[in-house]
Order: structure tokens, then C-alpha cells, then sequence
């Protein structure tokens, strides 16, 4: 009844331009060139997402010795540092100047965490369970994921141990933290269709299982994406914030680890 | 030798004896002559009826004699003489038969002392004739002293009088006042029974205050009747909704946001029931209050300058008080509305000794969805329900005992289920899934309570009560999911809410050489706080999935142990209530104690003061200082209030809030049906809390909350005018108010001050309601309201993550820099009564919101698919809404 009875319509507020600024995102993967990109914030009557800064130079700092800087042309948003590897351990500094303001972020990146995998045909759906051994006292983050063909397949994350298994936000499936396994073995379980692991001519696709060992940032960016995804559904639950390690703007900027076997099914 | 007393002896001898006998012989004749003054007869050629002055004056000059007396023997009044003609004395006697006097003459002047006096108490209850039901808050008052007090929250009085005959009158809005003569010559208990008024003409019920509350102020006392007669919404009487038509109260939209009172936040008020904390006063986000009308005898709101008694929030206290229950004969009512049903059952178990009322009031909106949605695969519903019991039990004249009970519920469920199939596994029951899911949002209210009413002597009532109350918020979702033959099984619970346990003991002391009341107390209370759990639980074919460490697994109920907060509150207090001539006062201290284990406690010691002064009898003016803290707060959750806010203690890191209110108020009696009132408030804060922002996920753990919150200062001022008459056929009030609201933390909006989430700069609010004959009565609200402040993002940004994914986050503006539209709406209602035999059937009909005002609740930035924003207003209830119900009492 209160639906039927709701309506909206335009307001008649007239907001103020706000102030400009700066947002950085970089991802970092081991031996892989490094790529960041920087720009600005925009208006809500802007036709376009994103905004180049204004004499923008970015700067990375690896184990806090000074290793590349790039200045942005005119209008680029996305820089390439060629030639920079980045290493299990290494600690990274991202930093960029620009007219609109100063932005700086750290990250490291984690080693890797092995696995190993086992899965049970039933019928038409596979049974997977993950043993991982944690191997320190601190809290780590993870996320599993299924590549199929490196489409991503759609997993049922029902182990208890999962961040959340109804979550609106794809990113937020999989995610899980070793809280109730520090420095032991944690047998994780999932399962998914077997049509999902088939490609259109019927042939098996290859199956990617990735265990992803994220940073503590990451992890809370992703956790916030699920809030900001709640409140396009319900306007009134308001707008949740995004998890930034940036300081000086807004974005995330981490290193991204992850070991990965391939998974073969059983008969 | 007789020769020797001279003929000169014997004569200065004789003259002696008669110089002795003269003056023996004037003594007497001197009383006499005072005693004949007192005798001198008077004739006023008829008899006199008028003004005791105009008496006096005249008795003096028909004798000549100057009458002299002081303030404390006389009593201006209306004297009616069954005489014309007496001596002095019996003018006298009937000009002070009031006092024990004594008269004492000098000359030609008559003194008229006062005697040592003595008083006697006289006590009881005032109660409703028919029911037996207590008044609270009825006048009881010597009619020719003016001396007298309103009865307390559970309908008893106590007054000292001279002995001597008492002519007292008791009166109550809606009822017949009733004058009785009392001898009073002992301490006596009596019992006041008014009956309720039936006449159609308008009857004089002006606010007669009593010596015990003309101090009060910042008071707003609504009859329960004249709230059944409001229009509401879908016709459901409503008490908070009343209320918030009065100056200084709003909400936000339809009820969403809580209530705020001057300025203040929703967690600011305190709703007692039956003197009970109630964590969660209303259904359907606030839409409606829990409080069902057929169960509630009174509801009073104190909006600032609250007494000595009242502690533990900072804005304003809701008392309101069940009934007990018709000693006399059973009742019953019923009605059945749009929205919602309610049935009542009152009635003697023992009469005149033991009685209950039981109520019950639910929504039908389920019963409608699950029809609509029969074969949709996606389907929602929802519902409330509270019930209330009361058992009342008179034990004695001297000893009462209560036993109350209070549930509220409501449910928001969803259920979606998709390609369906018919599995059974195990011994359980089959279900019907393939992939379905099963959300569960409910919150639910407790209360039960046992009291004790018992009079020490005539002079010292106790109330003394234990109390449990209990608030709970879940959240389940049930996940179902076949894949091949098994079924997987998902379940995660969370929960937050709070637990209370109180004891308490509360005094009313009329003493009988101390003018008024003297109020003291002490309560103590255990809190449990659950911030904030999540318990997840899979479930393959049955059976319960394990880790690798089972015996490591926590039970729910150890997980539950480990996130609870305990904490312990204690508050005492001492207040009197008193007058000295024109001025009444009420004057008192609050303290407040919250303990932790290992931790510091906190102390606040919370002075309170009001002062009244009569400048006329119809005009008083009074001036008020509250000083108040507390140590529990609402974190909320999203941009409105919901029931999942969740209670919290005070931290080390947040040290408790603490309120200042000064009030100054000016009360006129315009004739006999009109009052007019105008009030300044001036109200500041430290340590007002709230986010620094908001958080980044709707469910926080324990550790996580106490570092979002940051501390302020803030300020809310206003003037409120309020012109209300009382009377049986034409009732009603218009008010305004004026007010700003502020605040600043050094966290937020760059330290600058920003206007409060609850500053409403004009509110108006019209009320009437006329009773064009004993069967029909016709009402109407207008309301309006300043736009609301809001916080509006003004730029935005996107990131692409690592799997080239692209969200879109807000960025705020300066906070509560815009404003929303106004808000005003007008609802109408009508009231069609009829009895046959010894039923009583009501129709009731109207339209709520009846120009169909678009009143924004939010604003959004909505994406469009070409990607461009625009901002919107989203409103609740955008189109008329008619009502309609039956009610029938029997």
C-alpha cells in the first residue's frame, strides 16, 4: 500500500558545484608492469565519469627508494610504468601531485598463499573443498574465485566461513578472512554447476581456481562496495562511504596476489 | 483601750473599706462590660449574603467597634447568613468559623487571634465513577482554604487541613466536578468518585491548578479522548502522532526519524510505561505508535524543564499510564479498521477488589499481500501486533498491587523462490525449492512489571517496582539451494538489542508541617547491550556443516556472551513541590551513576528548579532550569531512523552527553475555556554525539563502533505559542513555534557549525474538533513544517577495480547545507455514534493528507541509463488517503 502511494519527482534544490578532488587507483600483480590511474572527481550534471588532473605527476616508490615518475600529458588519465617489476614483500608508495592536490598511498605485496583442491561430481553439480594452511598469527584476507576460460563462474559459497553468501555485489562473493583458523588448516568448501564449466560446443572448459591473498585495504574497499550497491537499490538507506587508503583524495591502491591451480574434474 | 482609738480612726477606716468595696465592685463590673460588648446586639434588617469584607465592615460600624484580624484567620469568601440579626459574637463566629479563633477586646476594639490550630491529613483516591478507573492528575482542593494537590500517577492525593468542616471539590477534563463536605477531625481516608459528563453545553473546565503543579511547565497534558477523536492515519488513533501536532514536537516524515523535541535527537526521549523504559515506542519505522488508545489512561510529555524524578535523556519524557481495569462490570471493545484490528476485555475478577484489562491490536497487510502474490514468485508481506495486559489488584485501603505486561512485533518478510521443485531429505518436512530465499527483518518490544502501591500512615505513599524490558532487531536470511539431489542450506542471523532489569522505589511525602510535596527515590539498573552479531550456519542434506577445528566452533549462545555489554545504572532524587503565597515552586536534584566492570563509572548530578509566580490568578508566569545527561545512545544505521539503530552505552572514548534547558513561560486563562501559552527555550549540549560519517557497512561488529562516533556541542533555541480551549463541544489548539538548531564537531563539515539534522525553523500546527450533536462529531488537522536540512553529495567519482568493474561513490556536501520542500498536509475525520441496549457502535471515516501533498522523506541522485543525474524527492504518502472503521463497545 505505501508503495502504491509513493511517488518522486524532481527536486527543486540547485547544489553548488563541490570542491574538485583527486582520486588515484593502482593495482599492483607480481611481475607484471605497473599501471595507475589518476583523476578527478565531476559534478553530477557532468556528462563524463572522469576528469583529467591538471599537472599531474605520479611517482612510485619501491621499498621506499624512489624508482619511476611519469608526468601525466593533458588529459591522461592512465599511466603505464614500463620496466617496473614489483616483487613478493615489496612495500609500495604511490604518489601524485597535481593542481587539485597532493595524494599518497602505501601498499605491499603479500606472498601468495598455496592451496590444495579436491572436488566431487554429484550428479550435475561439483563439490570443491580448499585445504589451506595459514601459516602466521595475523589476520589475512581471501578471496576465492573460479575462472572458467577466464569468464568468471558463478559460485555457491555455502561454508560458513564466507563473508557473505547473499551479497548483491558479485566482488563480495567468495571473500573470507582466517579469523577461526590462524595458524592451522582450514578445509573451505564451495560448489558450482557443471554446465558452468562446459563452453557452448560442449567441450570442458579450463577451470582456474584462484585463491586471491588480499591486503587488509582491499578487503575493506571491497566490503564497502556492497553498501554503496544497497543504497542504488534503496535510495533511503543513504550513501555508505568507500574505503580509500588514499590519503589526500579518494581510490584504492594495492597489490593484488594470488596462486592458482587448475582445477580437472573427476570423471 | 477603746478610749484610745479616736472617732477619726474609725472614719479613715470606713472610708478605706468602701474605697475597697468600690473597687471590688468595678472589677466585675469592668469584665462585664467587655463580655457585654461581645453580647451587643446587632440587626442588619435582613440577611446578609455577600463579601466577608463587606460583612466585617458593617458588623464594626453597627457596634461602633473596630474589628482587627491578620491573614492567617481570614479567608476572602461569599458568606450567606440563615441569620439578620445576633449578637457580635455570633456575627463573628460565622465570619471565621473556619479558624479557631479567639477574642480578645481593648476599648472599643475587637482582636481576633488565632488559636493553636490542628490539622488532620486527608487522603485517598479519585477515581471514575462508573469504571472505578484512577484519575491522574484530577484536582482535590479545599474550596475555601485553596488548598489542595492533583492526584499522582496512580490517582491518590493527600492534603492537611484544619479540623473543622472541609467543603472539598475534585474536578478532571470530562468529568463532573463533585463538591463534598468533610468533618475532619482525625487523619481520614476517603474516596473521590466523579462521574463523566454527558451534558452537551460547553462545561467550564479551566485549568485549575492545584498548589502541587502550577509550578510544572514544558508540560503538555492531551486527554486520551481528545486523541481518539483526531484523524490519523488509516483511522488509527494515535498518541505519539497527537503529540507531534503540538509546538516543539516533530518527526521526521510520516512518522520516520523519531520523535524530536526541541531540537533534540530521537534517542533523546524517554517513553515509560506503567514508569517502564520502552526502548522502541513505535510500529513500521514510526509510522505508528505502539501504544494502543483502548489500554492507556493518560499520556503526558514533559519537553524540557522535566522534575527531579524523571532521568536518563536529555530531551523530554513520555509518561504514559495503562488502565487498570472496570472494578464494577465487564467491558469490551472492538474495531476493525483498513489497517489494523483491536480488541479490548476489561473487567472485576473480584469486584470492588481485583480487576484486569487485556488488549490486542494487529495489522492484516499480509493477509491482503499473500492473496495478491499468490502465484508470484517473489513475494513480501508484513504485519504488526502488541498486546498489553494489566491485573490490579486492591489488596487493602493501604496496599495496591500491580502486575503489567506489554509485546510488540513487527515483521517484514520476503520470500523469493525460483524454478520450483519438490525435495525431502532426511526426516525433515518437504520443501519446496530449487533456489529460495527467505529474508526476515522483525524487532520486538517487552515489557513486564510488578508493583507495589503502599501508605505509610496518611502522609507517605510508595511505589515501589521491578521491571524487565527487552528490545531485540533480527535479521535472517535463509538461503535454500538445490543442486543435483542435495540441498544447501544457508542461514545467517543478526541481531542487535538491549535487556534491562530494574528495581526501583518511589515516595510521595506530604508532610503536615511542610507546605506541599516532597518527592524522593532510587532506582538501579542492569543494562545488556548486544551491538551487533552475526551467527552463520550451513547446512548440507541436514545436517550441520563442520571446520576443521569443531571443538573450537562457538555455540551461538557463547558468541552471544562474548559480544554482550553489560553495564549498570543508578539514579536517586529529591524533590519538593511547594508554594509560599503567590509564588509555587518545584525544586530538586537528579543523580545519575553509570558503572562498568574495570572501568571508571560516571557521575552526573543534575540540578532542576522551576519557579511559578500567580502576577493574577488567570495569569502565570514561570521560569524553569533542567540539567540533564545520559548515558545510553542510538547509533543509526542509515540516513533515517530504522529499528535496526542500534543501543549503545557511553564510552571511555565518548564520555556521556550532558543537556542545559532554560525556559521562561507565560501562561493566560482567556474566560472560561481558553488557555494561552508562550514559551522561550534556550537549550545547549556538550558532548552531543554522532558519526563522524557514515558507516561503510550496515552491520558493525562491537569493535567497530565506538570509533566512529565523535563528540560535539550544539544549541537549540525557540519561541512557542499555543492557544488551546478545552471545552465539550469545541475543542481544540493552535500552535507555533519558532526554533533554531545547531551544532559543531571539530570531525565534521570542517569544524564550522552546520543547522541540526532536527532544526525546523517554522511549525504550525491547527487542531479542531466540534460535536455538532451527542451522535456526530466532525475533526480536522492542518499541519506544516519548515523543509528539512539535508546533506546532499555535490560531486561524485568512479573506480574501476581490478576485474575492470565501475562503481560510482557520492561525495558529501557541506552538511545540512539545503533544504528539503516544506511539508503541510490537512487530514479530516468524522465520528458517527450510535447505542442500542447496552452496546455503543462508532463509525468513523475520513481522509488523511486530503490535498495529496507531495511531502519529501528523501533526496537522491538517481542515475539514469544514459547516465546522466538527476536529483530527486521521493515522498511516502504522495495521494489521499481514506479511512474508514467500525467500532463497537460493549
Amino acid at each position: 500500500m505505501l508503495v502504491s502511494t509513493s511517488c518522486e519527482r524532481d527536486s527543486v534544490i540547485d547544489v553548488e558545484q563541490g570542491v574538485v578532488t583527486p582520486v588515484m587507483t593502482a593495482y599492483f600483480y607480481e611481475d607484471s608492469s605497473v599501471v595507475v590511474n589518476a583523476y578527478s572527481s565531476v559534478s553530477f550534471y557532468s556528462s563524463t565519469n572522469y576528469q583529467a588532473l591538471t599537472n599531474a605527476i605520479v611517482t612510485i616508490d619501491k621499498n621506499n627508494k624512489f624508482t619511476q615518475m611519469v608526468a601525466a600529458d593533458s588529459g591522461a588519465i592512465r599511466m603505464t610504468f614500463n620496466g617496473l617489476r614489483i616483487n613478493t614483500g615489496d612495500t609500495i608508495t604511490v604518489n601524485v601531485s597535481c593542481d587539485e592536490g597532493n595524494l599518497s598511498a602505501t601498499t605491499v605485496m603479500l606472498p601468495a598463499v598455496d592451496f590444495t583442491v579436491t572436488n566431487t561430481l554429484n550428479d550435475s553439480v561439483v563439490d570443491c573443498v580448499v585445504r589451506i594452511m595459514d601459516s602466521n598469527i595475523a589476520t589475512d584476507y581471501f578471496q576465492l574465485k573460479l575462472f572458467a576460460d577466464d569468464e568468471l563462474v558463478d559460485c555457491y559459497y555455502y561454508d560458513d566461513i564466507f563473508e557473505s553468501v547473499f551479497a548483491t555485489s558479485e566482488q563480495l562473493l567468495g571473500l573470507f578472512t582466517d579469523n577461526d583458523f590462524n595458524s592451522r588448516v582450514r578445509y573451505v568448501r564451495f560448489a558450482f554447476n557443471l554446465k558452468d564449466a562446459l563452453r557452448a560446443d560442449g567441450t570442458n572448459a579450463t577451470l582456474r581456481l584462484r585463491l586471491y591473498h588480499h591486503t587488509y585495504d582491499y578487503y575493506q574497499y571491497l566490503l564497502s562496495i556492497q553498501g554503496a550497491f544497497a543504497s542504488t537499490v534503496l535510495p533511503v538507506l543513504g550513501q555508505t562511504n568507500c574505503y580509500t587508503n588514499v590519503t589526500g583524495g579518494y581510490g584504492i591502491v594495492s597489490g593484488l596476489s594470488f596462486s592458482e591451480k587448475i582445477l580437472e574434474i573427476e570423471n | 483601750m477603746l478610749n484610745d482609738i479616736t472617732y477619726g480612726d474609725l472614719f479613715l477606716r470606713r472610708v478605706m473599706r468602701l474605697f475597697f468595696l468600690l473597687l471590688l465592685s468595678l472589677v466585675p463590673r469592668e469584665a462585664e462590660a467587655q463580655n457585654n460588648l461581645l453580647d451587643t446586639q446587632i440587626d442588619l434588617g435582613e440577611r446578609y449574603e455577600g463579601s466577608s469584607k463587606t460583612l466585617i465592615d458593617k458588623v464594626g460600624a453597627a457596634t461602633g467597634v473596630t474589628i482587627s484580624y491578620s491573614n492567617k484567620v481570614y479567608v476572602h469568601q461569599h458568606v450567606a447568613l440563615s441569620f439578620r440579626s445576633g449578637t457580635l459574637r455570633e456575627f463573628l463566629d460565622a465570619i471565621f468559623s473556619r479558624f479557631a479563633v479567639e477574642y480578645i477586646i481593648r476599648d472599643k476594639k475587637v482582636i481576633v487571634s488565632a488559636m493553636a490550630t490542628r490539622n488532620s491529613r486527608l487522603s485517598g483516591y479519585c477515581r471514575d465513577a462508573l469504571t472505578g478507573e484512577v484519575l491522574i492528575g484530577a484536582n482535590v482542593y479545599d474550596t475555601l482554604l485553596m488548598a489542595g494537590c492533583a492526584t499522582n500517577g496512580y490517582g491518590f492525593f493527600s492534603v492537611s487541613l484544619p479540623h473543622g468542616r472541609a467543603t472539598l471539590r475534585a474536578s478532571f477534563v470530562g468529568y463532573t466536578p463533585e463538591l463534598r463536605d468533610v468533618d475532619l477531625n482525625s487523619d481520614t481516608i476517603i474516596d473521590i468518585r466523579l462521574h463523566p459528563s454527558i451534558l452537551m453545553k460547553d462545561i467550564n473546565v479551566v485549568n485549575s491548578h492545584s498548589d502541587a503543579d502550577r509550578a510544572q511547565m514544558d508540560f503538555v497534558d492531551i486527554p486520551i479522548e481528545q486523541v481518539k477523536a483526531m484523524p490519523t492515519l488509516l483511522g488509527e488513533a494515535d498518541i505519539i502522532r497527537t503529540y507531534q501536532k503540538t509546538p516543539g514536537v516533530q518527526s521526521g516524515e510520516e512518522g520516520f526519524g523519531g520523535l524530536s523535541v526541541r531540537g533534540g535527537d530521537a534517542d533523546q526521549n524517554i517513553y515509560l510505561l506503567d514508569d517502564v523504559p520502552l526502548y522502541s515506542a513505535t510500529h513500521l519505522m514510526g509510522m505508528f505508535s505502539v501504544f494502543n488508545t483502548e489500554a492507556v489512561n493518560s499520556a503526558q510529555l514533559y519537553k524540557g524543564a522535566f522534575p527531579a524524578r524523571y532521568g536518563g535523556r536529555m530531551s523530554s519524557v513520555f509518561d504514559v499510564k495503562l488502565r487498570e481495569g472496570d472494578m464494577q462490570k465487564f467491558d469490551g471493545y472492538a474495531n476493525l479498521g483498513l489497517l489494523a484490528s483491536t480488541i479490548m476485555f476489561e473487567g472485576p475478577i473480584v469486584k470492588d477488589k481485583v480487576s484486569f484489562i487485556t488488549s490486542a491490536r494487529r495489522t492484516y497487510f499480509d493477509v491482503y499481500s499473500s492473496q495478491m502474490q499468490r502465484n508470484n514468485d517473489n513475494r513480501y508481506s508484513f504485519f504488526f501486533y502488541d498486546i498489553s495486559a494489566k491485573l490490579n489488584y486492591r489488596v487493602s485501603p493501604r496496599d495496591r498491587l500491580y502486575v503489567s505486561f506489554f509485546v510488540g512485533k513487527d515483521e517484514l518478510k520476503n520470500e523469493y523462490n525460483f524454478q520450483n521443485q519438490i525435495v525431502t531429505y532426511g526426516e525433515k518436512s518437504s520443501r519446496t525449492v530449487a533456489n529460495n530465499d527467505e529474508q526476515n527483518v522483525n524487532w520486538n518490544n517487552l515489557v513486564a512489571a510488578i508493583r507495589w502501591n503502599h501508605l505509610f500512615g496518611n502522609s507517605l505513599f510508595a511505589n515501589v517496582t521491578a521491571a524487565y524490558t527487552h528490545y531485540r532487531f533480527n535479521y535472517n536470511i535463509e538461503n535454500f539451494k538445490t543442486l543435483s539431489n542435495s540441498i544447501y542450506e544457508n542461514n545467517q542471523k543478526y541481531y542487535n538489542g538491549i535487556t534491562d532489569v530494574e528495581a526501583k522505589a518511589d515516595f510521595n511525602w506530604y508532610p503536615n508541617k511542610l507546605p506541599g510535596i516532597i518527592r524522593f527515590g532510587v532506582s538501579g539498573m542492569s543494562h545488556l547491550f548486544f551491538p551487533g552479531l552475526t551467527i552463520s550456519t550451513s547446512i548440507v542434506d541436514g545436517e550441520e556443516l563442520a571446520n576443521s577445528a569443531p571443538d573450537e566452533e562457538e555455540t551461538e549462545q557463547e558468541a552471544t556472551a562474548k559480544n554482550r555489554l553489560s553495564r549498570y545504572e543508578f539514579h536517586s532524587y529529591l524533590e519538593d513541590d511547594f508554594r509560599i503565597n503567590k509564588f509555587s515552586f518545584n525544586v530538586g536534584v537528579h543523580l545519575s551513576m553509570l558503572a562498568r566492570q574495570n572501568q571508571s563509572h560516571y557521575l552526573s548530578v543534575e540540578p532542576r528548579a522551576a519557579l511559578s509566580y500567580d502576577i493574577l490568578p488567570q495569569w502565570r508566569v514561570q521560569l524553569g532550569y533542567s540539567h540533564a545527561s545520559q548515558f545510553v545512545q542510538q547509533l543509526r544505521l542509515i540516513s533515517v531512523a530504522s529499528p535496526a539503530d542500534m543501543w549503545l552505552p557511553v564510552s571511555s572514548q565518548n564520555p556521556p552527553p550532558r543537556a542545559r534547558q532554560w525556559s521562561l513561560q507565560s501562561t493566560i486563562d482567556l474566560g472560561s475555556y481558553y488557555s494561552f501559552t508562550t514559551e522561550l527555550y534556550y537549550k545547549d549540549y556538550i558532548r552531543k554525539q554522532t558519526f563522524k560519517t557514515m558507516p561503510t557497512s550496515l552491520i558493525l561488529s562491537q569493535n567497530e563502533w565506538d570509533d566512529i562516533f565523535c563528540s560535539g556541542s550544539g544549541v537549540s533555541k525557540g519561541l512557542e505559542l499555543f492557544m488551546h480551549r478545552k471545552a465539550q463541544r469545541l475543542s481544540g489548539w493552535i500552535g507555533y513555534s519558532f526554533s533554531h538548531s545547531y551544532c559543531s564537531y571539530n570531525e565534521i563539515n570542517n569544524g564550522k557549525r552546520f543547522d541540526a539534522d532536527n532544526d525546523c525553523r517554522h511549525s504550525v500546527s491547527i487542531y479542531g474538533c466540534y460535536k455538532i450533536s451527542d451522535r456526530f462529531d466532525v475533526s480536522a488537522t492542518w499541519s506544516y513544517h519548515s523543509g528539512a536540512p539535508v546533506t546532499i553529495p555535490d560531486s561524485r567519482y568512479t573506480i574501476k577495480d581490478a576485474d575492470n568493474d565501475e562503481y560510482t561513490f557520492y561525495i558529501d556536501g557541506k552538511r545540512n547545507a539545503y533544504r528539503m520542500s516544506a511539508s503541510h498536509s490537512l487530514n479530516i475525520g468524522a465520528n458517527y455514534k450510535r447505542q442500542f441496549s447496552n452496546t455503543h457502535h462508532t463509525l468513523s471515516f475520513g481522509v488523511y493528507n486530503v490535498y495529496g501533498r507531495k511531502n519529501p522523506m528523501f533526496t537522491y541522485w538517481k542515475a539514469n541509463e544514459n547516465g546522466s543525474y538527476n536529483l530527486r524527492e521521493f515522498s511516502l504518502i504522495a495521494f489521499p488517503w481514506p479511512y474508514v472503521k467500525y467500532a463497537i463497545r460493549f
